[in-house]
């Protein structure tokens, strides 16, 4: 479980309250749950993925994961950023097992990237694969090397539809059976709310959260109908927070 | 076009431009318009050549010069990697050294060779350290610039993977601009070649600079035009082998 507890923040320090990034921002979640982020273009979500992971250090107030202070950067949360992270010098699967344990084992990567439908290209360099496939390689890496929480920073934007959706169904599988947290930001309203168990629109500065949906409380993801009514409650709030903007 | 007959065209259109040039001299220069003083055809190159220096002292002068060359080039690399790699990533090494590198990279070599001489003697160190002097301030701004170029998030994605400090420096920076700092010793090397004959200025007896002062002096123009063909020729032949080398080294990166 991620909570973060009165946090405040801003690139700088000086800045007054009213206009900080962050200003007592408080947000709790759960295992085996996504939390959908949604919000303008620059209202500070991937700061707040960046705080989360440990890569931004509070100016205060405290994340705490499982109970323990974040104070850096670590293997148990896995990011997936917008751009293209492979290490394009490593191949396929030295990526994937770039951060692995000794009790992961080359056989232990393997499975994964069986898992995973890269086995194929083990040994290819990361520019023979398409953006998806690459950004499949940094989920692979991220869960080899044990992340326990996944962040996930629009990593799909560039996606094409078919890899897209596959890539989807497997964040929230393993979400699911493997008991993960989730954060994902996302602009695209299909995406939230296919992966999303929880789904906060949120506005800036400092960052606050404007709407909070539990999809899963609805029970009824799989109705089309529900689907498109929460959309539309979505892109309403959107609307009203870009115009506040 | 397959990789293979592109290669052979591009060596193709290259052995052309070189063949026309070849023959545009020659014409040129038995056309009787230019005196053979300035420019001497290349069958009175070859007749100079046979009265000059010896096979045996040709070989010696390009061993020379490849040795001074490579050890002032080597020492260049081996202060430069490290210390670009630290200026390019900590701002305060960046802030410390940057009035100083600049200052230096501006001075012009030759006037730095009354130095090296107080400095290092009249021998093989004051030569290797002109070709260092000429090199390693521009090889240190080449490698941090590649090291600021650095994607943010590869660095942030090796810290969440247990990276941090020196090991993401040494284990994620430089691996990715290897090929860009490559590139940049492969044209340092041409300057390193151009210092060369500035460095056998100092009290040379021998080297392929030394030869087209010794020619100079003598009026052997034609030696002198033989010297920088040689010249010319391990340049070019140098580059053709990093390219070759570089596609072996780094065959992500095409």
């Amino acid at each position: 479980m991620i909570q973060m507890n009165s946090v405040s923040f801003d690139y700088n320090p000086g800045a007054p309250a009213d206009s900080a990034l962050f200003e007592a921002f408080t947000l709790e979640i759960r295992d085996s749950e996504i939390l959908v982020v949604m919000g303008p273009s620059g209202c500070g979500k991937t700061t707040l993925i960046r705080l989360i992971a440990g890569l931004l250090t509070p100016d205060a107030g405290s994340v705490l994961d499982d109970g323990a202070v974040v104070t850096g950067p670590s293997k148990a949360r896995g990011v997936m950023f917008q751009g293209d992270t492979c290490f394009p010098w490593l191949t396929v699967r030295d990526n994937a097992g770039f951060a692995a344990d000794n009790a992961h084992g080359v056989e232990g990567v393997d499975e994964v990237l069986r898992s995973f439908g890269l086995y194929d290209y083990r040994e290819s360099f990361p520019r023979h694969l398409s953006f998806g496939s690459r950004q499949r390689v940094a989920l692979a890496r991220a869960i080899i090397a044990g992340a326990k929480t996944l962040l996930l920073d629009e990593p799909l934007n560039s996606v094409d539809p078919v890899l897209r959706r596959a890539l989807q169904d497997q964040i929230c599988s393993l979400v699911v059976t493997r008991g993960y947290a989730a954060v994902w930001v996302t602009h695209d309203l299909d995406e939230a709310v296919r992966v999303g168990h929880r789904i906060i629109v949120v506005a800036g500065q400092p960052l606050t959260i404007r709407s909070d949906t539990n999809v899963v409380a609805l029970n009824q993801r799989d109705s089309g109908a529900i689907r498109e009514d929460i959309k539309d409650i979505l892109f309403q709030e959107l609307k009203r927070v870009a115009t506040k903007q | 076009m397959f990789e293979s007959e592109r290669i052979q065209y591009r060596a193709g259109l290259g052995a052309i431009s070189v063949v026309v040039s070849l023959t545009t001299w020659a014409i040129i220069a038995n056309s009787g318009l230019v005196s053979p003083l300035f420019l001497p055809s290349p069958h009175e190159v070859l007749a100079e050549l046979r009265n000059g220096p010896s096979a045996h002292q040709w070989i010696l002068d390009f061993s020379f010069s490849t040795g001074r060359v490579l050890a002032g080039f080597a020492a260049a690399a081996a202060v430069a990697i490290p210390l670009g790699l630290y200026i390019g990533a900590a701002k305060t090494v960046d802030a410390i050294t940057y009035p100083l590198i600049e200052l230096a990279r501006y001075v012009p070599v030759p006037a730095l060779v009354p130095l090296c001489i107080l400095w290092a003697g009249v021998d093989e160190l004051a030569k290797i350290l002109v070709i260092f002097l000429g090199t390693v301030f521009q090889m240190v701004v080449g490698v941090a610039a590649a090291v600021r170029s650095t994607p943010p998030d590869l660095i942030d994605a090796a810290r969440t993977l247990g990276r941090d400090g020196h090991r993401v420096l040494w284990t994620i920076v430089l691996p990715m601009n290897a090929p860009r700092v490559f590139d940049l010793l492969r044209l340092t090397l041409g300057w390193a070649w151009s210092y060369l004959v500035v460095a056998e200025l100092i009290a040379a007896q021998s080297g392929l600079g030394y030869r087209v002062l010794w020619a100079q002096r003598y009026l052997q123009v034609g030696i002198v035009y033989f010297a920088l063909f040689v010249l010319a020729f391990v340049g070019l032949g140098s580059d053709i082998l990093l390219r070759q080398l570089r596609r072996r080294i780094f065959p992500w990166d095409r």
